[in-house]
């Protein structure tokens, strides 16, 4: 039995080479709880993967303080036991075969389960006597996620390491993964561009954006920082009248609005008395409109 | 946030990274290595041959081709530690076990390839001895005729350590530091290897830059050894805290 790890970054920046003016994190504060399913959650470029990396030990940070299990990560050797990242490039050995691979995290993690890892590779249908170069994207998706499950490390992060995989495979995965965490409780970082199909995974979401931190908090406080609103046009725009809108869809007479924050329970009463739907905003509507607003931080120096 | 106990120990977990990647490099190079040694088993015995034939034969040919494994230890010393740097830290192993691995490593080849060099050689000697032929070695420092088994397996495994380090830190060194420091690098450490084979007179470059002669055995190995004590520093100090690339498939 593995005792989940936690994870914290504070005021964390990493400048790549000499490209100093731009930070790929730029002072990012943000907490895994241990035991949890953390959504890390980012447009291209946000600095998720290179957040991760630090979790991982791949790198230092510029400046700023990352620490796994309460301790700095990095060349720590029990806590590296304990932190397995899965990336979609698979960090595997690509021109022998996939035993082999499996063979090198087996000697390695403390906590690897083989007779799993095999198990998983009869489900995913991936042989282990060919090498990964000769797999498709998918199936090299597959084994990443196998190596990640596998670990039972108690910080296992996958890094947008399921894109490749189809839908079947991907909720195979999903359910894999709810499984095994349910059996085995250990920590779980999860970036993907595919929000929809993994926010019901999430206990906690942290966004990231422009290298900055947007968002950290429960995935319920997050879900519960707008509302959707869909009815006859007029009373909807009533109704958003004391609300700032998020977004906004005209359908004929129909209006769909995300307002943000909650209702009160006259506004929802008056809502259902002019047949206006009232509804949770998903993660990744949430994710869009946040992450499409101009730069908060920017617009609080000004 | 609180730090927890885990049953892992940190001693432990190094020797694992340290075993687990001492062992994939040696088995590796090996596996590569098979092909080498047969390679230039046949080119030896055809290039005797051919002297011979046509010719005088006035020295051994071994010397020269098989010879060669410290070059090729260089070689697999470029391509295989780098090849699993990633894969080592990803598996949660320290950079520290994967110098330590790669020195076990190093050590292990050094002495494995110069042993079968050695026995090859003394093999050698043994048919051009029969056939009546010179078994004489030319600009070696530690023997002088291929019979010479101790002394070409020493030599040989000196300098096979020196250029399986000198790959790795070349290699780690572009890796790290990019193309030109990278290159800076690389200057100070092949002159540090072909110094270290120099001093012992194994390998191909003696042909090419000449000898230490007048230095005897007593100074020659430890100062062989030295060289590669520092190339083994460079190399620590490029792989202690060397930054990981990033996931190129992602943002």
């Amino acid at each position: 039995m593995t005792t989940p790890y936690g994870a914290e970054l504070t005021d964390v920046t990493v400048r790549y080479g000499r490209r100093t003016d731009e930070a790929a994190l730029d002072h990012v504060s943000f907490t895994v709880r241990p035991g949890t399913i953390t959504g890390l959650l980012g447009r291209n470029g946000a600095g998720k993967s290179t957040a991760l990396s630090l979790l991982a030990s791949l790198r230092r940070p510029t400046s700023g303080t990352v620490l796994v299990n309460g301790v700095d990560p990095f060349e720590d050797a029990v806590v590296m036991a304990g932190v397995q990242l899965v990336r979609e490039s698979g960090d595997i050995l690509g021109d022998t075969s996939i035993n082999e691979t499996l063979g090198y995290y087996d000697e390695l993690r403390p906590h690897w389960d083989g007779d799993y890892a095999r198990a998983l590779l009869d489900q995913f249908d991936v042989d282990p006597r060919t090498t990964p170069a000769k797999l498709s994207r998918g199936k090299k998706s597959a084994l990443g996620c196998i190596v990640g499950l596998a670990s039972r490390a108690p910080l296992t992060i996958f890094d947008e390491s399921y894109l490749g995989m189809d839908a079947p495979s991907r909720y195979a995965f999903y359910d894999a993964l709810l499984d095994d965490y349910t059996d085995h409780p250990r920590t779980i970082v999860v970036s993907s561009h595919l929000i929809e199909e993994v926010e019901r995974l999430f206990e906690d979401v942290v966004m990231l954006h422009r290298g900055r931190t947007l968002v950290s908090e429960t995935a319920d406080a997050l879900r519960n920082r707008a509302v959707s609103v869909v009815g006859p046009s007029s009373a909807v725009s009533k109704l958003a009248d004391d609300h700032r809108v998020l977004a906004t869809r005209n359908l004929g007479g129909t209006t769909q609005l995300t307002l943000e924050g909650s209702l009160e329970p006259a506004e929802i009463a008056l809502a259902r008395d002019a047949g206006i739907e009232i509804a949770r905003v998903s993660i990744q509507d949430l994710f869009i409109h946040l992450s499409q607003e101009p730069d908060p931080m920017k617009e609080d120096a000004r | 946030m609180s730090a927890t106990v885990s049953p892992v120990t940190a001693q432990a977990q190094e020797q694992r990274g340290t075993v687990t990647s001492a062992y994939t490099l040696f088995l590796g190079t090996w596996q590569i290595g098979a092909y080498f040694w047969i390679a230039v088993a046949t080119i030896t015995v055809a290039v005797a041959y051919v002297i011979d034939r046509w010719g005088d034969l006035e020295s051994s040919t071994g010397d020269g081709f098989l010879g060669s494994a410290p070059a090729f230890l260089g070689v697999m010393g470029l391509i295989m530690p780098p090849s699993i740097l990633t894969l080592h830290v990803v598996g949660g192993a320290t950079r520290r076990s994967l110098f330590r691995g790669t020195i076990v490593a190093a050590v292990g080849l050094g002495i494995t390839f110069a042993l079968l060099g050695a026995i090859g050689m003394l093999v050698e000697s043994l048919v051009l001895d029969a056939l009546d032929l010179p078994t004489v070695t030319l600009d070696a420092h530690l023997y002088d005729s291929s019979g010479d088994f101790f002394g070409i397996w020493l030599s040989w495994s000196l300098s096979g350590l020196s250029y399986f380090l000198g790959g790795a830190a070349i290699a780690f060194g572009y890796y790290r530091w990019g193309a030109l420091l990278g290159t800076v690098q690389t200057i100070g450490v092949v002159l540090l290897v072909l110094g270290a084979d120099m001093l012992m007179g194994g390998g191909p470059s003696p042909q090419v830059l000449g000898g230490v002669e007048s230095l005897s055995a007593v100074l020659l190995v430890p100062l062989s050894l030295l060289a590669s004590a520092v190339v083994a520093l460079i190399l620590y100090l490029t792989l202690r805290d060397i930054p990981l690339k990033g996931n190129p498939a992602s943002s």
